[in-house]
């Protein structure tokens, strides 16, 4: 598809509309990054909806800001600054009369420990709740991931991809999805040396088709490619970062045909 | 809304050292903008008003992610609005408290909005309808019901391809409103 086809394909405005599936938002962040078309009438978008937020604001009741203070943890309080300012020696002599019974003093002190642990302990349930709570978010992000990526795998199919002659025993699976997504499974490649990528290639009436950058600093093993309707083959070779346009065939990894 | 005494740059990196300048800020110039998409995207107040406190509390604790190469800061956090907001109105306990309850409070004269807040509502509700009704219904489905453009096809019995077309003409349509809007508030201000 070219640029132009792109762009009127509507997917800009259902971008911006945020009615888009991650996946699709994904690829046109990916274009926007190399295309300048792309990303003018992105912004354009933007700036219309920007305008339209401000233009149509609506003055949130008082309260909320009091309310919501209480929930944002700031950086240190600003110091307090005073001036020292020398007790009168009077006060001083005053003291020497003793007024409040030693026993008094006592409890007193012994309530203010009192004090000072339960807040202590307060404090610390507290923290101890909220990292359960981030613990539960990161949990269920993760098993979302996973359902998502198991309906993705059962309508899928699997092409084994096999090492070359110069990398035997080297695998890796691709997941062609009936929606035509590609996803690529890395087996058993070694890390790509510092300033090379794998990058994918998907092989369309004979001429291998960029597929995409395999990234190593994503943690999940399985990554979403670009998506091809129809191919004959996929093949992985090293390339330096960022690509190349066209594959160098001596650093071929692995291929497998359908 | 006052948004040049900071730029951008200054307002990010006092947000970064979690400042508490910074939030007033950024409570103060923009509130009202995320207020205005998340109430027309919810419509009861109680629920408006807990998603802005959500919101803020997630553009607090993630603008380490704000990427400016994406796009504008306001973008990104008018995207969490919106987001936050729709992801509450198709939550199940919204759903079921819709069911209980029978008029959203823009309606209900004694509660919720003061005159202030009405007249800035309805003034939205005035834009909005300014625009072709065949546009106005993509916007409000789209931008402040969080349908994708399947599901507006679907519930408008319209092909799929005439939801693209129109949402683009609808955004034009759009700004052309917006920019005679500026001239309606103008108006409106100068003969109070």
């Amino acid at each position: 598809m070219d640029i132009k086809n792109y762009i009127s394909s509507g997917v800009i405005e259902a971008y911006v509309l945020g009615t888009i599936s991650q996946e699709e938002s994904s690829i046109l962040e990916c274009v926007m990054k190399n295309n300048s078309e792309v990303q003018a009438a992105v912004t354009e978008y933007q700036d219309i909806l920007e305008d339209f937020a401000t233009k149509t604001a609506i003055s949130p009741p008082a309260q909320t800001k009091m309310d919501l203070l209480k929930k944002i943890e700031f950086s240190d309080a600003p110091e307090i600054v005073g001036e020292i300012i020398p007790l009168p020696s009077k006060i001083i002599e005053e003291k020497t009369k003793p007024s409040i019974p030693t026993w008094m003093k006592a409890a007193s002190v012994a309530v203010l420990f009192g004090l000072g642990y339960l807040g202590f302990e307060v404090n610390s349930k507290n923290t101890q709740l909220q990292e359960i709570a981030k613990n539960n978010t990161e949990l269920s992000t993760k098993v979302a991931g996973l359902e998502e990526m198991n309906s993705m795998m059962k309508n899928s199919l699997r092409i084994e991809l096999k090492g070359v002659p110069n990398h035997p025993n080297m695998l890796a699976d691709v997941y062609w999805h009936t929606s035509k997504k590609v996803f690529l499974e890395m087996k058993n490649l070694p890390a790509a040396p510092a300033g090379k990528q794998y990058q994918l290639w998907a092989i369309v009436d004979g001429k291998p088709v960029d597929m995409g950058m395999y990234s190593a600093k994503r943690d999940s093993a399985v990554q979403e490619m670009k998506s091809v309707s129809n191919a004959q083959a996929f093949a992985i070779t090293l390339e330096k970062e960022g690509g190349n346009p066209t594959p160098t065939m001596e650093e071929m990894y692995v291929m497998g045909a359908i | 809304m006052k948004k040049d005494s900071l730029n951008t740059d200054q307002l990010i990196s006092l947000l970064l050292s979690r400042d508490e300048k910074g939030f007033n800020y950024l409570y103060d110039n923009y509130s009202p903008a995320f207020y205005g998409v998340i109430f027309r995207i919810l419509k009861y107040e109680e629920e408006a008003t807990e998603v802005l406190q959500d919101t803020f509390v997630k553009i607090w604790n993630s603008i380490t992610t704000f990427d400016q190469k994406k796009g504008t800061l306001y973008t990104w956090m008018l995207n969490i609005a919106r987001n936050s907001a729709i992801d509450r109105l198709k939550s199940k306990s919204f759903q079921n408290d819709l069911q209980n309850q029978s008029i959203p409070d823009f309606v209900d004269d004694n509660r919720s909005l003061t005159t202030e807040q009405k007249h800035e509502f309805g003034e939205v509700e005035k834009l909005v309808n300014t625009l072709k009704s065949e546009y106005s219904i993509l916007i409000n489905k789209a931008y402040f019901g969080g349908l994708t453009q399947e599901e507006i096809a679907d519930e408008l019995g319209i092909p799929l391809g005439t939801v693209k077309t129109r949402t683009r003409a609808a955004l034009l349509e759009l700004k052309n409103v917006l920019r005679d809007f500026q001239f309606v508030i103008l108006f409106i201000l100068l003969h109070l």
